[in-house]
């Protein structure tokens, strides 16, 4: 593959900037350009152009991603041509070179035989910077042949950097002592983890020993605790015998005493509390009943002496109630003469009123004025109402008034109006007109349009080449179809392309056969290559002798013909036996010679091979063309008779092409001529039919206008005015008559509405002079008088009230008095006699206190006698209470058996000695009980007696068992422990998941170690493959790529150097070393690569890179070589030395050489031929 | 109540329960009325206190979930049962892992079950060939809503008041290689019969073969319902009569994705079975299958992770997941992402973390991609330096034995990891697999490094390296 053209379309600083690398058969590019040029862009562009943009790139400052382009023409080495865009896209950046249509990616890729972006960057692209780092990483590498040949071989520059960090990956997972790095970690941290989890895991035979440990544990406690039962019993019942013996010789003695008082009467126990206050009651109710009977005497004496009047008591309430009314009585003699006064002066203001209402001064005319008040009331509404109706008539008699004069105006203008009655036919008339719009300007527009068309269509016709004839003829001719023409075109392609690629590679194969005739005439120029047939041919004669010499020696006879057949393969002719020597040797040397120039042989017959395929190719290559070049001609006899029923001699297909839509161009506008003519006249009759009807309808509108030589349009404006006028004149006419006739439904509603108030007013005045006259007024009285009227009748009858009430309390007053003076001398006369006759009140005075001092007297004699009663009561009481004493008496002497009451008190303390006695012996027995824990008494100290007849003593026993207690509970102290122990051992085992847990984190760590050891393998596997790569491709390739960089390395150093070769260093591995002439004809010395200059180092590699790449252009399609600036620190002589490399080079491939360096640029064009170099300047063109 | 001792003994509710010949065991329940639908649950392969496998720790992995799922799963069928109020509780053997020595693990059971026993809830349990290995079966005392059966001989248990006869029989030994099923006795008259079988049926790929057996022979015994244990995909085999594996209750690694739980059995008068299925798991495992295809850059490759693991999280009700994510497809990253694992890896991870919101796991990442370029710039004829890397590893891949030539002697570098770590590499086919990965990345690894010397990727820390490891080989 290689560039013919470079587009930078939109890119960095470039616009629409072509570069030309079509020149020469593959060439040797010089592009210059100084700073800021744009050189490092159109680097860029390169890759960037044959394998896309980058996401980002910054490449845009110019043009915005989405404009971003680059344009291409590529050839392959087939001949195929690729002229295609590539934009900035993240799918289908790739496109054809009208920017338009997709174009797979695979196409670009097969061109460049499927090499990379990363392979296309390292191996075929070099800078000054990487030229450096390889000629370093030579100097660094101690000249190790391997390393250098596989790092020229794959464009590499620091190889040693990545076997290092290969090694120090593999060392930071795992050293190989296999004792560090983070594998190593990993392990250990994996065995720690499993170890913690087989800790935490309860075995079976764990909680088996701890289950069984606890159940012993637990019967042991089960035993101690019977045994330290029994001992406590025992503990139990001597320690009571023990307590029990002194409490059982004091019940002893106390039953002896006992005994003694057995025969006391049982008495209650508080039988001397009973009997004391009886007797000292019986005393007491005797002095009482004494005392009693001489008070009784004396108020008997007292009750006789007393003397009450009791007609006077019997009138006491009488009394009581008239002194209640004395006050009363007193008071409204008192009030009466104030009381009077006021009657007398409301009497007098109530005649002045009669006066004022022109009556006599009679109390009895106040009669004439008694009003209900209603009819106040009414006589109130009915002159409010009088006023508003009055209001009310005035008004609506007004505006009956105004309709009326508003009806006659309106009946005045209409019948002023008169309109047309063939208003509608005009209007319609009107709407037609308009509705075929602007006729008169669509009509000369038509015509220009006409006229244009027709000019267009004549100089079509006129320009359109290999024909004349006029537009009808055109028209009716049967043109060929396009895709005919395409066919053929595509035909014609195919063809001329598979001519000229066969032609191409029949040259191609030509030079390639005069070069093999070449190399094997040279391969035989120096010595004879021997070939398998050869020995082939020698064997057979070898075997002929010898079937010649063993007849011979066998039957001592031969074939003398056979002989001689044998000896003339010989020249000179020899003898049988020497001719068989000479055979044997032949072959044998024929053989040593294949064996010992196996390499030249096997060449030799790879180019006897390649030289035959090559004439074979040759041949079939010369039929292919003249079978191609056949079918061009009859595609060529095709396209001719296309065109021959047109009488025309037709061009290329493109150019026919053009022709027929020229041609279909030229048919369509004499369609549309034909269209527009057609038009222009159905206007004109659309016109003539128009003003016809307007001139009707404006003569019957205004028949004086003239209508001579009017437009259309200006006679459709004359109509629309008068329709607008007329229009207008309708519209008022029908107003006036809507308002007509709502005035007249007014008139007739307000008149209405009148008669009606009118009718309500005269019943109203009616009403008015009816009560008017009541009052005494006029009936023409007006409101007001009749309110004052009211007012003063109303003030008569209150004076009037007023005098009523101050005579009715007058009358009351003196009806009082006569009554209680009656009352009291009735009373008087009564009672009292001797008052009868004095004044009333006085004598009622007296009578009072008579009253006060009899009550007094009953007061004292009433006393007396609840005291008598109360006496006697007492007397009866002290008689009652000495009988009941004496009788309870008696039962208790009885009780006591004593005959008198004063032996009672001595009875009594026996018995309650005797009970004392008895509940002595009942406590002691009940202390006794308490011991006997359940069992009887009797046995109980039947028991004690047994135990005090045993010689050991009870306190001594009590020690002995007391002790043994306590050692049972400190073995039972001890299994409890145990048993607390085991269960706390046991309760961890509760079923908690943290053995399980652990595990999840051992796995955890074991998935990590997976993959930290994959990534160990694969280190590994990189690392050792790597090695074994270099190692390989040493002993592939030293031989040719070492002589032929040998070569190059020759020429860049002016021969300074004149070959390369393997050495071996001193741990065997071999290096590289270099033969440096010597001047003055000295012997060449050797040189190894620490001993090279760093300018030399760098040529080195660059010999090496040449080679190796030589190498691989052999078995690929080339792909071009971009250099950049790389002969920086070459001397000139050296420099020019390189270029001349570079230039063939070129022959095997396009080298594009970029450089900012003027005299790189002079040096090229001073030494190298035209037919290789070839300059392209940037930017300063620009 | 447990079936090795003979004579009259007393069930859960005080009940007589009698042993009847042939080992067939019966309830005097006559004075429960028959109820008209029954329920019960069919769980299997519990593998109590077994770890959930490959998921290595990281920043922001939600850890604490997974210290106890192995646990909560079972915690989870109990709730189950206990919420339902089932009549009874079926577990088809496996309930223990068969290495595990910890004897917290049954003691935990017994806790489980006890619950079981406060709700009336009867458990029936065969042994499988993990509870046949594991000691820690024999040695635990049980709660006697428990029914153990034995391994001598196929037993069964009658319960009269629900007209069940449930029939089963444990595994004696870890390996079992009879069928039997065969030695079943045939359907009790008037009970719905229901096996209990630890089996892998007619094989079932990543299983051991143990008491094989067909359906056609399963469904000679004329049961209404076959309770199959062992294999860990839940997977019904016939409708008439039910047979299925309910699968295990909780996934424990990424061969096992997908909700994991049990039957939930409802029986209708007629003996009409409906089998719904429950999760009981507390963390699934999902892969997410990333197609990069048509991904040129790392952002969108990342956009794609977020977008598949969000749709994963949305779907898993809550629950936290263990995800694999795997990117597929020809594309011209791949080896971009060779070369930098660990850096995809961690940038995954910090997704998945945004993502799940924190309840999400990445187990692994696999490159699974193609490279789209490159392969054909080195054909084996090619003697350039490049072409002879891709020879190498080429002729790698076809004789792996060449290793050792080169100079990588990957057995002694195995026997640097304990051993039960090396059985995860060493373990037959996946060694091969594992070999082939190796190379893939090696190559990657070297091209990529040569092309980009400043790109080389850091030695990974031991926090942050790489994903766990998940082509061991564990028979369930």
């Amino acid at each position: 593959m290689r560039f013919l053209e470079l587009n930078l379309i939109a890119f960095g600083p470039f616009t629409e900037r072509r570069i030309d690398l079509a020149a020469g058969r593959q060439g040797l590019h010089l592009i210059y350009g100084p700073n800021e040029a744009g050189k490092s862009s159109s680097l860029r562009a390169i890759t960037d152009f044959l394998y896309g943009f980058p996401t980002r790139t910054s490449d845009d400052f110019q043009h915005p991603y989405s404009n971003l382009r680059i344009g291409g023409r590529l050839r392959h080495r087939d001949g195929t041509e690729l002229n295609v865009i590539r934009r900035k896209a993240n799918l289908k950046s790739l496109r054809c070179h009208n920017d338009q249509d997709h174009v797979e990616d695979q196409q670009l890729a097969s061109l460049l035989g499927d090499v990379d972006r990363e392979f296309f960057t390292t191996m075929f692209a070099i800078d000054h910077q990487r030229l450096r780092s390889g000629g370093q990483e030579i100097a660094a590498g101690k000249g190790r042949l391997g390393e250098m040949l596989f790092a020229a071989g794959a464009g590499l520059v620091d190889l040693q950097n990545l076997q290092q960090g290969l090694q120090a990956d593999i060392d930071g997972l795992l050293k190989s002592s296999g004792r560090s790095g983070v594998v190593h970690a990993g392990i250990q941290e994996y065995l720690v983890a499993r170890k913690t989890v087989s800790d935490r895991q309860v075995t079976v035979e764990t909680w088996n020993r701890f289950d069984g440990e606890l159940q012993a544990a637990l019967k042991r406690r089960t035993s101690l605790e019977e045994h330290i039962g029994n001992s406590c019993r025992e503990l139990d019942r001597l320690t009571r015998i023990h307590n029990a013996v002194p409490v059982i010789d004091r019940w002893r003695i106390r039953s002896s005493a006992w005994e003694l008082l057995q025969d006391a009467p049982k008495l209650d126990p508080d039988f001397a509390e009973q009997i004391n206050p009886l007797l000292i009651s019986l005393r007491t109710a005797q002095t009482q009943q004494s005392a009693a009977e001489a008070a009784l005497r004396s108020v008997e004496e007292q009750l006789a002496l007393l003397a009450i009047p009791i007609d006077l008591l019997q009138r006491s309430e009488a009394i009581e109630a008239l002194r209640d009314r004395i006050g009363p009585y007193r008071k409204s003699l008192l009030d009466r003469p104030g009381v009077a006064a006021k009657r007398e002066l409301f009497e007098q203001e109530s005649k002045e009123i009669l006066r004022d209402l022109d009556r006599p001064t009679e109390l009895s005319e106040i009669e004439h004025f008694r009003l209900s008040p209603d009819k106040s009331l009414r006589i109130h509404e009915l002159g409010n109402r009088q006023e508003r109706l009055f209001e009310r008539l005035q008004a609506e008699r007004k505006r009956c008034e105004k309709i009326r004069v508003e009806i006659t105006q309106a009946e005045t203008s209409q019948q002023s109006f008169r309109v047309s009655a063939e208003f509608a036919s005009f209007r319609a008339t009107l709407r037609v007109v308009q509705e075929q719009g602007n006729l008169e300007s669509d009509l000369a527009n038509a015509i220009l349009e006409l006229e244009r068309m027709q000019q267009k269509s004549t100089l079509a016709i006129q320009q359109l080449p290999l024909w004349s004839g006029d537009v009808r003829r055109l028209e009716s001719i049967a043109v060929p179809f396009p895709a005919s023409v395409d066919r053929i075109d595509e035909q014609r392609k195919i063809a001329q392309h598979s001519t000229q690629t066969l032609r191409q590679r029949l040259f191609e194969t030509g030079e390639q056969r005069e070069s093999l005739q070449q190399q094997l005439s040279d391969l035989e120029s120096g010595q004879a290559v021997p070939t398998q047939d050869d020995l082939v041919h020698w064997r057979q004669v070898r075997e002929v002798g010898w079937l010649l010499v063993l007849s011979e020696w066998q039957s001592r006879t031969c074939d003398s013909t056979l002989r001689e057949d044998f000896a003339k393969q010989f020249t000179p002719p020899l003898d049988l036996t020497t001719a068989y020597q000479h055979a044997v040797a032949q072959s044998d040397r024929i053989a040593d010679d294949l064996r010992n120039d196996a390499e030249r042989v096997a060449f030799k017959v790879k180019l006897q091979s390649d030289y035959e395929r090559a004439v074979r190719l040759q041949t079939k290559l010369q039929q292919q063309l003249a079978i191609a070049e056949t079918e061009s001609r009859a595609v060529e006899a095709d396209w001719l008779a296309l065109w021959k029923p047109l009488g025309i001699t037709p061009l290329s297909p493109a150019e026919m092409q053009d022709w027929l839509r020229k041609h279909e161009s030229i048919v369509q506008t004499a369609a549309q001529i034909s269209d527009k003519e057609q038009r222009i006249e159905r206007l004109k009759l659309q016109i003539a039919d128009c003003s016809q009807r307007l001139i009707s309808a404006l003569q019957q509108l205004t028949p004086s206008t003239n209508l001579m030589g009017k437009s259309l349009q200006e006679m459709l404006r004359l109509l629309s005015d008068q329709c607008e006028d007329l229009q207008a004149a309708v519209n008022r006419q029908e107003q006036l008559i809507e308002r007509l006739n709502s005035n007249r439904q007014e008139l007739m509603e307000v008149e209405n509405q009148y008669q009606e108030t009118n009718a309500e007013w005269a019943q109203l005045r009616a009403d008015w002079s009816a009560e008017m006259k009541h009052l005494g007024l006029e009936k023409n009285a007006l409101p007001a008088q009749a309110n004052l009227r009211l007012s003063s009748i109303n003030e008569l009858w209150e004076k009037n009230r007023e005098m009523e009430r101050f005579r009715t309390r007058l009358e009351h007053i003196d009806r009082d008095a006569r009554l209680f003076e009656s009352e009291v001398q009735q009373l008087l006369e009564q009672v009292a006699p001797e008052l009868v006759g004095q004044p009333t009140e006085q004598a009622f005075q007296i009578l009072l206190s008579k009253l006060q001092s009899t009550r007094l007297l009953c007061q004292k004699q009433e006393s007396l006698i609840d005291r008598q009663s109360e006496l006697f009561q007492q007397k009866q009481l002290a008689t009652e209470h000495i009988e009941g004493t004496t009788a309870i008496l008696e039962v208790r002497m009885q009780q006591a058996n004593v005959t008198a009451l004063e032996q009672l008190t001595s009875a009594a303390q026996r018995s309650l000695d005797r009970r004392s006695a008895e509940a002595n012996l009942m406590e002691l027995e009940g202390q006794i009980a308490s011991f006997c824990a359940g069992s009887k008494l009797a046995d109980f100290l039947a028991e004690v007696e047994t135990e005090l007849q045993l010689g050991e003593s009870l306190s001594h026993r009590i020690e002995q068992c007391s002790a043994a207690i306590d050692r049972l509970r400190d073995q039972r102290d001890l299994v409890l422990g145990e048993i607390s122990r085991f269960e706390s051992e046991m309760q961890k085992f509760d079923g908690i998941s943290l053995a399980s847990e652990q595990n999840a984190v051992c796995e955890s760590i074991a998935a990590r170690l997976d993959e930290q050891f994959q990534s160990l393998a694969v280190l590994k596997v990189a690392s050792a493959v790597l090695a074994t790569g270099i190692e390989q491709h040493r002993q592939k390739n030293q031989g040719p790529i070492l002589n032929r960089a040998s070569q190059i390395f020759q020429e860049i150093t002016l021969g300074q150097f004149s070959d390369l070769h393997a050495e071996f260093n001193l741990q065997g591995e071999p290096i590289l070393a270099g033969v440096r002439r010597v001047d003055g004809g000295g012997r060449p010395a050797k040189v190894l690569v620490d001993g090279l200059s760093d300018g030399t180092c760098d040529q080195l590699y660059l010999a090496l890179r040449l080679a190796s790449l030589e190498s691989w252009l052999k078995v690929h399609e080339p792909i071009p070589f971009i250099v950049d600036d790389v002969l920086l620190n070459f001397d000139d002589g050296r420099a020019v030395a390189t270029l001349k490399v570079l230039a063939e080079f070129s022959q095997q491939t396009q080298i594009i050489f970029f450089t900012h360096h003027q005299h790189v640029v002079d040096l090229a064009q001073a030494n190298l031929s035209s037919q290789d170099l070839f300059v392209t300047l940037l930017g300063s063109l620009d | 109540m447990r079936l090795l001792a003979g004579g009259r003994i007393r069930d859960t509710y005080g009940l007589p329960v009698n042993v009847v010949t042939g080992g067939c065991w019966k309830t005097d329940r006559l004075l429960l009325a028959r109820p008209d639908i029954f329920k019960f649950i069919h769980a299997a392969d519990i593998h109590l206190d077994s770890p959930l496998k490959g998921l290595e720790q990281y920043d922001g992995a939600p850890v604490q979930e997974i210290r106890r799922a192995p646990r909560n799963g079972l915690v989870n069928l109990v709730d189950l049962a206990i919420q339902q109020s089932v009549n009874f509780v079926l577990i088809a053997g496996d309930l223990y892992d068969g290495d595990w020595k910890d004897f917290n693990t049954p003691l935990f059971f017994v806790l489980q079950a006890s619950r079981l026993r406060e709700a009336g809830i009867p458990l029936f349990l065969i042994a499988g060939n993990h509870d046949a290995r594991n000691r820690m079966t024999r040695s635990m005392q049980l709660p006697d809503n428990v029914v153990f059966f034995s391994a001598n001989a196929p037993q069964s248990v009658q319960l009269s008041h629900l007209d069940v006869a449930i029939h089963g029989q444990s595994f004696a030994t870890a390996a079992v290689a009879e069928d039997l099923s065969a030695g079943y006795p045939i359907a009790v008259k008037g009970c719905f019969n229901i096996g209990m079988l630890h089996t892998s049926a007619d094989g079932r790929a990543g299983h051991d073969t143990y008491a094989p057996c067909s359906v056609e022979g399963l469904k000679l015994k004329g049961y209404d319902y076959w309770a199959l244990g062992h294999i860990h995909q839940r997977e019904i085999l016939a409708r008439d009569p039910f047979i299925s594996f309910s699968g295990n209750i909780q996934g424990r690694h990424i061969r096992e994705t997908g909700p994991k739980g049990c039957w939930l059995v409802t029986v209708a008068d007629d003996h009409t079975v409906a089998a719904q299925f429950q999760a009981l798991d507390v963390m699934r495992w999902e892969i997410a299958a990333v197609d990069v295809s048509s991904v040129n850059d790392g952002d969108r490759l990342l956009e794609l992770v977020h977008q598949e693991l969000q749709r994963l999280h949305s779907q898993s009700n809550g629950l936290p997941l263990a995800v694999r994510v795997e990117f597929h497809g020809q594309t011209r990253l791949h080896r971009e992402l060779e070369a930098h694992r660990d850096h995809y890896i961690n940038q995954v991870r910090g997704v998945a973390i945004d993502a799940g919101r924190g309840e999400l796991w990445i187990e692994k990442v696999k490159f699974l991609t193609i490279d789209s370029s490159f392969q054909q710039a080195f054909r084996p004829v090619d003697e350039s330096a490049m072409g002879e890397l891709t020879e190498l590893f080429a002729q790698l891949r076809r004789e792996p034995d060449r290793l050792l030539d080169i100079g990588v002697d990957l057995d002694s570098l195995l026997k640097k990891l304990p051993s039960e770590l090396r059985a995860g590499i060493d373990a037959g086919n996946d060694q091969h697999a594992w070999l082939t990965a190796v190379l893939h990345q090696a190559e990657s690894l070297l091209l990529n490094r040569m092309h980009n010397p400043t790109a080389a990727a850091p030695i990974p820390s031991s926090k942050r390296l790489v994903p766990p490891r998940g082509s061991k080989k564990s028979s369930p």
